[in-house]
């Protein structure tokens, strides 16, 4: 390990002493891990079903449709306020096609996958994300299901520990594997169990 | 955990239950009686000379005036409230209750029993092993007649929590030595065969700030205020001798706003003076103890297992004098956020306060190993990136931020919730992301700002290890292995002996070791006969304390 090169000042006045030294002196010595931060090609990733794209595709289809009853209105209407109708339909549909990508796009994202100590959760394309879940702080396991993914057969699994900015969620998972998974959780959880 | 009684529960015989002290109901509603009847009596007293109208009034034979008729209402509605409080009073006790297996048994179990309520009755059994902190305060009121109150909590939050008000105050004392002794991490004392059952008394005096300082330092963390509203009045000045007094009452409108938040600023600043006087900290085996206040005292106990944050603060005006505030955060302590963060100190020298810190927690938080986030992170934090830093200390993590407000932020790895690590648009761009450690409810968790991405997945993977290696010790033994660069002991021990020189003039206490092997020990022990997992006794025979050297 490499003596630090700057020193704070003992007194404390000045702390600006920050070493900006290659940071992978925090650590030490030891190989850099392979692979990507949130991907760890090492562990099986599990993706979520791509019915939670069709479930958050439907409130876009909705937009959409209010952006083409908007375009036909603007085109049969005979008043100087069509164009306004046309340009509003013209913005719905545009944005309502953009987020029918990106919804799917996102939804792809969601990977998770368990580990023998803990649950790895990722997700997030523009802002991406992973958070690690130790079974032992697991205090709630839940599986919810809103009318429509109860539908298209999809449950969300949701983690509840003791922190409140844990943000530990897995949405779109088939009914049966959300089911599984929680019984799996649980009974690692039990086996864990940590206090505060 | 303040349970229903249930049928499951082991009985417990109905024990004599003890009474709050009679003057309780009239101290609880004393506001309202209070103003009651001083209004009342004004209102009387406009017609002292014709007392005799009330028996007039009563026999309803009298033209009675609107003023005594209300008077008279009000007396009413005070002696109704009395009345209430009475019964509620009558209604309520409390007990503890020792419950053992047999005659030998040297760790037994202590209930509080506290029933109250008239129309619904409650009748809550607090286990006292799973209470996080008794603390004993004495609002203006009561202290004034030599009363105070006692309260638990519990580690569900403020919900959760007990309040013995009022009793007297060597009662009340009393009781908490009592309540401690059940404590998992109280007295200890019953847990040891060798001491007699007695409550702890061995406590020393680690720090006592001065009222004094304590107002020099509010003053000066709130100075930048006013040298604004300095700054604000003679711009108003000036211009109103330049361009006429026109413009200067127009710009006094502005200082309006000033003024308010000067007020603001000056409640606020009093509260803290108000709080924080006469500041003690003693020092048991396990938990420190806190005593401060200047009209209303309080007394809080905060278990060094609880512990979930630690931050030392150093505003701006005070790095000129070297001062710094230790603040914590501890399970189950009020989170409403209504009232900042309980100071551990609320004013000391920054390396009083370092070695305040390492004695007590074991870490070194001025620890030179500090490393920044590096050049690439001044594109997504152009002001602070430079203040930035991080290092992994064996007992947790340590960051630190701030340009004009510098604070270090240590968690103990064996509070950690979850890992998690985030990574924004530009960030991947640069190649940086941030690592965030989650904390239970009420502390925000601690972060290790734009590392260098490869860094920041070693520094996942470690954190998880780490927190996960600690999670079932009670106290951050240092028992990762050497080959861990982060917890490598070499630097450590230069560390703290860099540290010695500034340490030869503080009082010896700071630097006493930790005297509870044998606690822990014990406390390990019995955990596992629950049933707890066996890892918990690992490191049993680890050494209790680097800063015991």
């Amino acid at each position: 390990v490499a003596a630090p090169r700057a020193s704070v000042d003992r007194r404390g006045t000045r702390l600006d002493g920050v070493t900006n030294e290659p940071t992978d002196r925090l650590l030490g010595p030891g190989g850099a891990p392979a692979g990507d931060l949130f991907r760890d090609p090492d562990l099986t990733w599990r993706p979520v079903s791509l019915r939670l794209a069709v479930e958050r595709r439907l409130p876009v289809a909705v937009g959409a449709l209010f952006g083409l009853a908007a375009l036909v209105g603007g085109l049969l209407a005979a008043s100087p306020w069509n164009v306004v109708l046309l340009v509003l339909g013209g913005v719905l549909l545009l944005g309502a096609a953009i987020a029918w990508v990106v919804v799917k796009r996102a939804v792809q994202t969601w990977r998770y996958a368990e580990r023998e100590q803990d649950l790895l959760v990722s997700h997030g394309r523009l802002y991406r994300r992973l958070t690690v879940i130790p079974y032992g702080r697991m205090q709630v396991i839940e599986v919810s299901a809103n009318p429509v993914s109860a539908r298209l057969d999809i449950a969300t699994v949701t983690l509840v520990t003791a922190s409140a900015s844990t943000d530990a969620r897995i949405p779109g998972l088939p009914t049966s594997e959300a089911h599984a998974l929680r019984d799996r959780l649980a009974a690692k959880g039990e086996a864990m169990t940590a206090g505060l | 955990m303040t349970e229903q009684q249930e049928d499951r529960a082991p009985r417990i015989a109905d024990p004599a239950l003890r009474r709050l002290h009679p003057l309780t109901p009239l101290l609880r509603s004393w506001g309202a009686v209070g103003v009651i009847t001083a209004a009342a009596l004004g209102a009387l007293g406009n017609n002292a000379d014709q007392v005799t109208w009330v028996w007039h009034a009563v026999q309803g034979d009298a033209d009675i005036p609107l003023l005594l008729r209300a008077a008279g209402l009000l007396v009413l509605v005070a002696v109704i409230l009395l009345a209430a409080g009475w019964v509620s009073w009558r209604m309520t006790g409390f007990a503890l209750v020792v419950e053992r297996r047999d005659e030998a048994d040297r760790h037994p179990v202590g209930t509080l029993l506290y029933h109250r309520g008239v129309l619904v009755r409650q009748r809550s059994r607090v286990r006292l092993d799973r209470v996080q902190s008794v603390d004993v305060s004495q609002p203006v009121i009561p202290r004034l007649l030599g009363l105070a109150m006692v309260s638990l909590d519990m580690a569900a939050g403020a919900g959760a929590s007990v309040k013995l008000a009022y009793l007297r105050e060597a009662e009340a004392w009393h009781l908490r030595d009592e309540i401690l002794h059940y404590t998992p991490t109280g007295g200890g004392a019953p847990r040891d065969p060798s001491r007699p059952a007695k409550p702890a008394r061995e406590q020393q005096l680690v720090a006592r700030i001065s009222t004094h300082r304590l107002v020099q330092a509010t003053l000066l963390e709130g100075v930048g205020v006013y040298v604004l509203l300095f700054v604000v009045v003679i711009a108003a000045i000036g211009a109103g001798i330049g361009f006429g007094w026109e413009v200067l009452l127009g710009s006094l409108t502005a200082v309006f706003g000033v003024v308010l938040a000067l007020f603001l600023m000056l409640r606020n600043q009093v509260g803290t003076v108000l709080r924080d006087a006469n500041f003690t900290l003693l020092r048991t085996s396990s938990a420190i103890r806190i005593s401060s206040g200047l009209l209303s005292t309080v007394n809080r106990t905060i278990e060094l297992d609880r512990v979930q944050e630690v931050r030392i603060v150093e505003p701006l005006t005070w790095r000129w004098l070297g001062w710094a505030r230790v603040e914590v955060d501890v399970a189950g302590a009020r989170t409403d956020g209504s009232s900042p963060a309980a100071s551990l100190m609320p004013v000391a020298d920054s390396e009083e306060a370092v070695a305040f810190v390492a004695s007590v927690l074991g870490a070194d938080l001025a620890d030179p190993r500090v490393a920044g986030p590096g050049q690439r992170a001044r594109w997504v934090d152009p002001l602070g990136h430079r203040f930035l830093g991080v290092t992994l200390l064996d007992q947790g993590g340590l960051s630190r931020r701030g340009r004009w407000r510098r604070t270090r932020f240590f968690v103990p790895y064996a509070r950690v919730q979850s890992v998690s690590v985030r990574q924004g648009w530009l960030q991947r761009r640069l190649g940086l992301a941030t690592v965030h450690l989650d904390m239970p409810a009420g502390v925000r968790r601690w972060t290790a700002p734009h590392r260098d991405a490869t860094e920041a997945h070693m520094l996942v993977n470690d954190l998880v290890e780490r927190a996960r290696r600690q999670r079932a010790m009670p106290w951050s033994e240092p028992t990762l292995d050497p080959g861990d660069a982060g917890s490598d002991d070499q630097p450590q021990h230069d560390a703290a002996q860099q540290l010695a020189p500034g340490v030869e003039d503080r009082p010896r206490e700071v630097r006493q070791p930790r005297h509870e092997e044998h606690d822990h020990a014990e406390r390990r022990q019995r955990d596992g006969e629950r049933g707890n997992e066996p890892e918990q006794h690992q490191g049993q025979d680890q050494p209790r304390d680097r800063q015991g050297r």
